[in-house]
């Protein structure tokens, strides 16, 4: 049962006992209002009997004929009090003692009259003096008789009511006295219990709160029942059990974390002896390019220049198969001076800082258009280099792709008629492309894999010369400004390469 | 006049000593030509110790062709020490070499070097450059004493 409830209980039975003492009270008073009324008028009976008596003295003694009209009186106002008296009852018995009084005073009335009649016989002289004197004496006595009833009855109502003001008097103490310790030992029960109640809930949710606020979450309050300190400690319960589970999924999510740290500084230390191994590669790669530029050179041009000095000094004195010999050693010496050449430039390609400069691809592709048409005055060529190619990049870098791209259109297109090279850019998506079309010999879709790894070549040697390490030059470049090439082609119909250079853009919208 | 002037060639490589040697005999400057094939030895003769203390004549050449990859002391720091020393800090030096790589470059340029000149692959090219370097420093360029 709920605290309030025990409350609302507590305060409606109170309410009850003091209205039923307040009923008491009014009752207790009506009856004493009666008791007082029955008394009082017992008392103004025995008066107006005494009065009539003295009267009845006065006639009978003196003849006085003024006294007998007053008893008479008197004895009408004994009627009147009488005949109200029946309002004023309150027990039967006390009705019976009226009509022991009404008959008393009926019977002494009717005395009255006899003795009256008889005196006024007497005077017309009817019957002898003696025998009336005998008549009277015995009627007053009779009379005597009546009064003293009258008396004894009506001190019997007195009585009455003096026990009844007492009896009730009596009983309203003893009911409201016991009416009152009652409610106040409710009252103190009900406060006992309910105070025992409270201190107990307060001292478990104390005691709770404290063990939780420890940190001990498992604690649980032990209070059953369905009162409201239940519910708290059953919401407390709950809440606590909550936190043991969040608190859990916390130390899970810590741990996870915590591992995931180990795994990522394992991973870093990992990564950092990748790198360091890298870089160990990389420098063992420089030293090997160092030493490909300046070991390998030297005897390979020992080899060219004296085969060359031996033609030119001595070849009036070699035989025609001799001297060929020796050119093709020349040749020979020549070609592999060119993949030395191509393999540094590629190593270049991957070393070094990146620079971020502006670059002019339209004035660049003009320079390359004539060093080639220098170099090949002979040959006809249509050239489209659209205006306004500017870019950011690496300025020395982008020159090697612009010079493998528009040298491999000028050498692929040396059998075309009407050759034509061009260069423009367009948009793809967010990228910016960079493009060189030529529609000379092209190369076959199904070899496009090959495009760009070293060394590898779609052409034969005779057909087109080449050491085949250009396109994968410019593919590192590019890659290394985080763009991205493509190559398309036909065979016969020509190529196109696209390259963006996302890298460069990006720097240029810094530095805007 | 011209007889006077001379090349200090610092090669180690025989074959390209030859090929060098042939180029300038090809526009007459061969027999103005002193070889040495080590840094240490490009030092010794210039400042006339070692091997060649007692060098007849204490003259410095006109140009030094001085190669990097030299054994014991290497071309850069020949390089250094000439223009350390007083007498030969404004001799020139032409460096040539077979390397391309920009840090020799700019190494070689820091150091106070004239000229870069990277030994070309190609025969008859390499006869060329070597022979018109020859000319021009010899014949061309005005040296800082005469």
């Amino acid at each position: 049962m709920t605290i309030q409830t025990r409350l609302k209980i507590a305060a409606a039975t109170s309410a009850a006992l003091v209205f039923i003492l307040a009923l008491l009270l009014y009752w207790s008073q009506h009856r004493l209002a009666s008791a007082n009324r029955t008394k009082n008028l017992a008392d103004e009976i025995v008066s107006s009997v005494f009065e009539r008596k003295a009267l009845t003295s006065g006639y009978l003694v003196d003849g006085d004929l003024q006294a007998r009209d007053r008893w008479l009186l008197k004895q009408n106002h004994i009627n009147d009090l009488l005949e109200k008296a029946p309002s004023h009852l309150i027990s039967i018995s006390d009705g019976e003692t009226f009509n022991d009084i009404r008959k008393s005073l009926e019977g002494s009335s009717a005395i009255f009259d006899r003795i009256s009649h008889n005196r006024e016989a007497a005077k017309e002289g009817a019957g002898h003096q003696v025998m009336v004197n005998e008549i009277e004496d015995r009627l007053v006595g009779q009379m005597l008789v009546k009064f003293l009833d009258t008396v004894a009855h009506a001190h019997r109502l007195q009585l009455a009511a003096n026990e009844l003001i007492a009896s009730t008097q009596r009983t309203a103490e003893w009911v409201s006295l016991s009416i009152i310790v009652s409610v106040s030992l409710f009252l103190i029960i009900v406060a006992w219990s309910l105070g025992r109640s409270i201190g107990q809930g307060i001292e478990s949710l104390q005691l709770g709160s404290a063990a939780i606020g420890e940190g001990d979450l498992h604690y649980k309050i032990p209070l059953t029942g369905d009162d409201e300190f239940a519910n708290v400690a059953r919401a407390f319960n709950m809440m606590s059990g909550k936190l043991v589970e969040s608190r859990a999924g916390l130390e899970q999510e810590l741990m996870a974390r915590r591992r995931a740290g180990l795994e990522i500084e394992q991973l870093n230390l990992e990564l950092n002896l990748t790198v360091s191994q890298l870089q160990g590669a990389n420098q063992e790669l420089e030293a090997f390019a160092y030493s490909v530029s300046h070991d390998l050179r030297a005897p390979l041009r020992a080899m060219g220049s004296f085969s060359a000095a031996l033609v030119e000094d001595f070849g009036d004195r070699l035989e025609e198969e001799a001297r060929d010999y020796l050119d093709e050693i020349v040749i020979g010496s020549r070609h592999m001076g060119q993949l030395i050449d191509g393999l540094l430039t590629l190593s270049r390609s991957t070393r070094g800082e990146l620079h971020s400069d502006l670059v002019d691809l339209t004035l660049m592709a003009h320079h390359i258009q004539n060093e080639l048409a220098q170099s090949e005055p002979e040959r006809g060529m249509q050239w489209q280099v659209d205006p306004g190619l500017i870019t950011r990049g690496d300025a020395r870098m982008i020159e090697v792709v612009m010079n493998n791209l528009l040298g491999n259109a000028w050498k692929y297109t040396a059998g075309t008629a009407q050759a034509k090279i061009r260069i423009y850019a367009e948009q793809d998506g967010d990228e910016r492309y960079f493009c060189v079309a030529d529609n000379g010999a092209g190369f076959d879709m199904a070899h496009a894999g090959k495009l760009f790894q070293p060394f590898q070549r779609l052409h034969r040697q005779d057909e087109f010369p080449g050491i085949g390490i250009g396109l994968a030059t410019v593919q590192r470049i590019v890659h290394r400004h985080g763009g991205k090439i493509q190559g398309a082609g036909e065979p016969r119909k020509g190529a196109i390469f696209r390259f963006s250079l996302p890298h460069g853009k990006k720097s240029s919208q810094e530095e805007s | 006049m011209i007889s006077n002037k001379c090349i200090l060639l610092v090669e180690d490589n025989r074959q390209d000593e030859k090929l060098i040697l042939r180029a300038l005999r090809k526009v007459n400057l061969a027999n103005q030509v002193d070889v040495v094939r080590d840094g240490q030895q490009a030092l010794d003769y210039l400042f006339q110790e070692g091997e060649f203390a007692g060098r007849e004549g204490d003259d410095l050449p006109t140009v030094i062709l001085l190669d990097i990859g030299l054994p014991r002391v290497s071309g850069l720091d020949v390089l250094k020490r000439l223009r350390s020393e007083p007498r030969t800090r404004l001799l020139p030096v032409v460096i040539l070499t077979s390397s391309d790589e920009e840090r020799d470059r700019l190494a070689s340029y820091d150091g106070g070097a004239n000229s870069f000149v990277r030994k070309p692959l190609d025969f008859a090219e390499f006869a060329v450059t070597v022979a018109r370097l020859g000319i021009y420093w010899l014949a061309v360029n005005r040296p800082p004493q005469e």
